[in-house]
């Protein structure tokens, strides 16, 4: 009996894992080929009908909302890159209070998104109604998710600010480097993991935004916040019988997000064999 | 202090400013009457208790405090907000699945990590990375298919609807994996000695060590459980087992909504999670630096 | 660690209020885990009229609550707000979930489709049966205006709805901003209903007030007030730019002669002339003729109006009461339809009359049909009429005493009847997907008509653009069309 034990251990974890992941993919990739209701039933062999109306149709919004999202997505990564790790480099000179500051920073990531966003729709129409026009809606939607994270990322960035030992600095002071020669020469090449794992982080995380459209602007102006989750919950639930052309649709996101992660591992693992 | 430590300061003042500014908003305004908002949506305090508003009232000028609601206590919103907008019973099912799902994550996640970090079993480090690669599909993905296990499970609208997709979770088991490594064998080795099982030696030699870790993933379930919203958006119509987060959202939706009431209901739903974090800050912070460390 | 945990405890103490407070005792551990309830039957009934929007609507229900279960000692009423924006998710998700509800009011957006789902309980025979009750719980088809009885049945003669309101779009106007230009301006005096002795009436407004369009432009051109700075300081007009889409288009392509789809909701049918027209009359009121307040997303028509800066807004027939609730008791405007265009004929708008559905999944047949009977009968209409200053769908209920002083009390109620009966049916399928492709080309070009008027927009032209958007409309109709068929399949119905 003791060979089964482990398995018993691990089965609770795995069962539910499992079920939740692979097996509720492989229902929806079984669903995406067909004409799909999940309410009201009925459903009709479709092939690949809901794909080829995603890709290729007039009507589909598709291509629009992966541009919207990947623009979103860029956004956020450059934000979080100008805010987060100017703000872990300047955390860590302001000793005294790092901690009252990691505190403060670390709020929005403590707080539900639902709320973030209720308190930003009047906060953005107060400050120059960022949310009327096509182009600022979106770039406002991505101050938000920058703003969200700046302290989630700055403590990422500070643990790894921490790693690098100080006697490079003072070796590199001692040889007449200024500060930006020693951030070019000495933290960023350090950093690199961290940063990495920061913009993969934050990639993969605004790829997925959904609440803050849901909650602020329904896709508008003129479609130009529809991501690629909105349009997924829009077609599965508020629309009779689509629920498999949402599933092609997921599919079709986990295929551009499957193909990043990819080429992220491969990044990582040249690395390592770099670092050896 | 030297001036370039002294400029950092400022500016991480000024940075904090800005993220405690939002804070600030929506506490002011759910102060605010009706029609305080709908006259100036700027502003963090309310127009009756402005200074300028108050002296114009003494000298008898026609001031923010004749207008509708000028009398009413500042806490008015919150009592509205439950009375009319149940968000007792909101905040109420919040921590209850909360509670409940970092429990049970913890349990399962204890049980499994243990099983990969001391337990020497075949195909163990090939099921250790099957478990990890599910971490893959990013949860909007899942959104859809969730909804499609459950229902064909007959768990929409139900507790176990809501609870049951958030008992999944590949990276708790990758945390306190990490952690259970780190112990020691030689106590391991001192405790089988003496008699104890693999259960015992779990629960009485590995887990009291563990516990930071398990403090931190503790405390990181259950923010992520009461912050959860597009599932509970999407399984749930019986009001009655609305967490905030979706209880929220539908007080927005009205057509004419009350958004100092909102706001009130918004502090009450921010407050709890802010107060824990006030507590635990020291396990939040290493937890994140352990997650981002060891990737 | 002292003080620590006296926190935990404090904390821990008042999370044991909130517990009491919700009444999370045995009531809720019992509903986790058991699905028969303590009493007889428990009938639960779902609404989007929420307490938390207005308290009226508490009043209103707990009034029919009160009365329906003294009447009816063995049912339980129990009652669920679910917002008008998720209701058809939520609904979708209750069928096939634990616990469905047994009635629930449908607006018309969704009751056809809720029909074609399979979610309703046909109420042909329930009807037939009803046809010998005593005329004020007497709900069959003569009992109600024609208007309301229009989408509560399909194509084949199956009724699944029984009217509770009448609805219609209509323009309200602010009295007080008429009142004031009155005293100098004939024609806006002329707006006025006269009384006999020739005195004008200035709580009233004519029903036909608005005769063409023209008028309507140089009436709200002489509302708009600029202040020296070009500022807006009163509006004759208010246009929503953001969401205000296909149901603020649709009245105003009813008073052009046109229709926004067909009867069988098969085809969109408004990007034709007269929608073209209608589009480019709004589309100018904001920016040639500037009437309007700019375009903003966070204050809505309402906020706006109930605020006194414009003059008149699109609103529902069933907004009056949430005025007056959100201004604390204003009640000096008044409703009008929609003048008729160049190719319209006559005041027009369109109307609609939202209904009380039995679900199919109902196990309690007869006590759902019960409270239909209440709450669709005339004593159900007064009670509306009473709370809320609802007007009724019942023919009967315009001779009652209680509406001749519900019109006394609030005088904006005064042409609701005739604005109703002057509307046609408001369109009625897939609303939710056809908003979703038509919405976003209705805001394109409402914010980028000068643009698009100089050629240089994202649409060549107002006719490319709402073509588009009625091919997109037809897509979806095509696409809804297959899965009804469908499911008229599944159930052997086809």
């Amino acid at each position: 009996m003791r060979c089964l034990a482990p398995y018993l251990y691990i089965a609770p974890v795995f069962a539910v894992t499992i079920v939740f992941s692979f097996v509720a993919m492989g229902i929806s990739l079984v669903a995406s080929v067909y004409h799909y209701d999940a309410f009201a039933g009925a459903s009709e062999f479709a092939g690949l009908e809901n794909y080829r109306r995603a890709l290729f149709a007039d009507d589909s919004t598709f291509w629009l909302s992966l541009r919207n999202t990947a623009f979103y997505s860029a956004m956020c990564l450059v934000g979080v890159l100008l805010t987060a790790l100017p703000l872990a480099l300047l955390c860590q000179r302001a000793r005294r209070f790092q901690a009252l500051f990691r505190t403060l920073y670390f709020l929005p990531s403590i707080t539900p998104g639902v709320i973030l966003a209720l308190v930003f729709y009047h906060i953005f129409g107060v400050w120059g109604q960022l949310l009327d026009t096509a182009w600022t809606s979106l770039p406002a939607l991505a101050l938000l998710g920058v703003w969200s994270g700046a302290g989630y990322n700055m403590v990422i960035f500070l643990a790894g600010l921490s790693e690098i030992p100080p006697q490079f600095y003072e070796a590199a002071q001692i040889d007449g480097a200024g500060r930006a020669q020693q951030f070019r020469h000495i933290t960023v090449p350090l950093l690199r993991n961290t940063l990495v794992f920061v913009m993969v982080m934050t990639i993969i995380g605004s790829f997925q935004v959904f609440t803050s459209v849901y909650i602020m602007t329904g896709g508008g102006p003129e479609r130009s916040t529809e991501v690629i989750a909105y349009t997924i919950f829009i077609n599965a639930f508020a629309v009779a019988g689509q629920m498999g052309y949402a599933s092609a649709l997921a599919w079709l996101l986990f295929a551009v997000v499957f193909v990043f992660v990819l080429i992220q591992m491969r990044i990582f693992r040249s690395r390592r064999i770099y670092d050896e | 202090m030297s001036r370039g430590s002294r400029l950092a300061l400022v500016v991480m003042i000024l940075g904090a400013m800005v993220m405690v500014y939002p804070y600030a908003y929506m506490l002011g305004s759910s102060f605010k009457t009706r029609k305080e908002f709908a006259e100036d949506r700027g502003s963090l305090i309310p127009a009756r208790y402005q200074p300028g508003e108050i002296l114009a009232d003494l000298r008898g000028e026609p001031s923010a405090r004749d207008w509708p609601g000028a009398d009413w206590p500042f806490y008015q919103n919150y009592v509205d907000s439950i009375r009319y907008g149940r968000v007792d019973r909101f905040l109420a099912n919040s921590f209850i699945y909360a509670v409940l799902i970092t429990g049970v994550q913890l349990f399962l996640n204890i049980l499994a990590a243990y099983a990969f970090a001391r337990m020497r079993f075949p195909g163990r480090d090939l099921l250790f990375a099957l478990l990890l690669s599910t971490m893959i599909v990013p949860p909007a993905v899942l959104l859809v298919p969730n909804f499609l296990v459950i229902r064909d499970l007959g768990l929409v609208d139900t507790l176990w609807g809501i609870l049951l997709p958030s008992f999944a979770g590949a990276f708790g088991v990758f945390l306190l994996r990490q952690a259970f490594l780190n112990i020691p064998g030689e106590l391991e080795q001192a405790a089988r000695i003496d008699g104890c099982g693999s259960w015992g030696i779990l629960w009485n030699v590995v887990l009291p060590l563990s516990k930071p870790a398990l403090i931190t993933l503790g405390l990181f379930t259950f923010m992520g459980a009461w912050n959860m919203f597009e599932w509970p958006l999407v399984v749930l119509s019986n009001q009655d087992y609305y967490p905030l987060t979706v209880g929220l959202s539908y007080f927005s939706a009205e057509t004419s909504s009350d958004w100092p009431r909102i706001f009130a209901a918004s502090v009450m739903g921010a407050a709890p999670l802010i107060l824990l974090f006030l507590f635990a800050q020291r396990y939040l912070v290493g937890g994140i630096r352990l997650s981002g460390l060891n990737t | 660690m002292r003080a620590r945990l006296a926190l935990l405890l404090l904390g821990t103490l008042l999370l044991a209020v909130v517990f009491l407070r919700a009444g999370l005792t045995r009531g809720f551990i019992d509903s986790l885990f058991s699905d028969q309830p303590a009493r007889a039957v428990q009938l639960r009934v779902w609404d989007w009229w929420s307490a938390a929007s207005n308290e009226e609507y508490g009043r209103y229900f707990d009034a029919v609550e009160q009365t329906f279960e003294a009447r009816n000692p063995d049912v339980n009423v129990v009652y669920q707000v679910v917002p008008f924006g998720n209701y058809v998710q939520k609904l979708s998700t209750a069928m096939v979930g634990d616990t469905p509800p047994d009635v629930f009011q449908s607006s018309v957006y969704w009751a056809e489709g809720f029909y074609h789902r399979g979610m309703l309980r046909p109420l042909n025979d329930l009807l037939a049966e009803n046809e010998r009750a005593s005329p004020p719980e007497r709900v069959t088809e003569e009992m109600f205006l024609p208007p309301a009885w229009r989408h509560n049945r399909a194509q084949d003669g199956t009724v699944f709805g029984v009217p509770q309101i009448i609805d219609a779009e209509c323009l309200i106007w602010n009295l007080d901003i008429l009142e004031r230009e009155a005293a100098h301006d004939d024609a806006i005096r002329d707006l006025f209903v006269r009384r006999e002795d020739n005195s004008i009436d200035y709580a009233h407004l004519r029903f036909d007030a608005l005769t063409s369009w023209d008028h309507f432009r140089s009436v709200t051109r002489k509302l708009t007030r600029r202040r020296a700075d070009g500022a807006l300081e009163q509006a004759g007009f208010v246009i929503n730019g953001y969401g205000g889409g296909a149901g603020m288009f649709s009245p105003w392509l009813s008073s052009n002669g046109g229709r926004y789809q067909d009867a069988a909701g098969t085809r969109a049918t408004f990007a034709g002339e007269a929608g073209v027209e209608a589009m480019r009359f709004l589309a100018r009121l904001y920016w040639e003729d500037r009437v309007c307040p700019p375009f903003r997303r966070q204050i809505t028509d309402a906020e706006l109006f109930q605020e006194g800066k414009v003059a008149c807004m699109v609103a529902g027939t069933w907004s009056g009461k949430d005025i007056m609730r959100n201004t604390l008791g204003w009640k000096h405007f008044s409703k009008t339809a929609f003048p008729p265009g160049p190719l319209g004929d006559g005041q027009k708008t369109v109307t609609w009359g939202n209904m009380l559905v039995i679900s199919r999944r109902c196990e309690q047949v007869d006590a759902a049909w019960r409270y239909v009977q209440f709450v669709c009968g005339l004593e159900g209409n007064l009670l509306r009429s009473r709370i809320l200053g609802y007007n009724g769908p019942r023919l009967d209920f315009y001779r009652t005493e209680q509406w001749h002083r519900a019109m006394a009390e609030r005088p904006y109620l005064a042409n609701v009847k005739n604005i109703c009966l002057a509307g046609e049916k408001l369109r009625h399928t897939e609303i939710i997907a056809v908003n979703h492709q038509v919405n976003p080309i209705i805001e394109t070009v409402l914010l980028r008509f000068p643009r698009i008027e100089a050629g240089k927009g994202p649409y060549p032209s107002i006719e490319a653009a709402l073509q588009e958007a009625e091919r997109n409309a037809n897509g979806v109709f095509r696409r809804y069309n297959k899965q009804v068929a469908r499911w008229l399949e599944k159930r052997g119905e086809g």
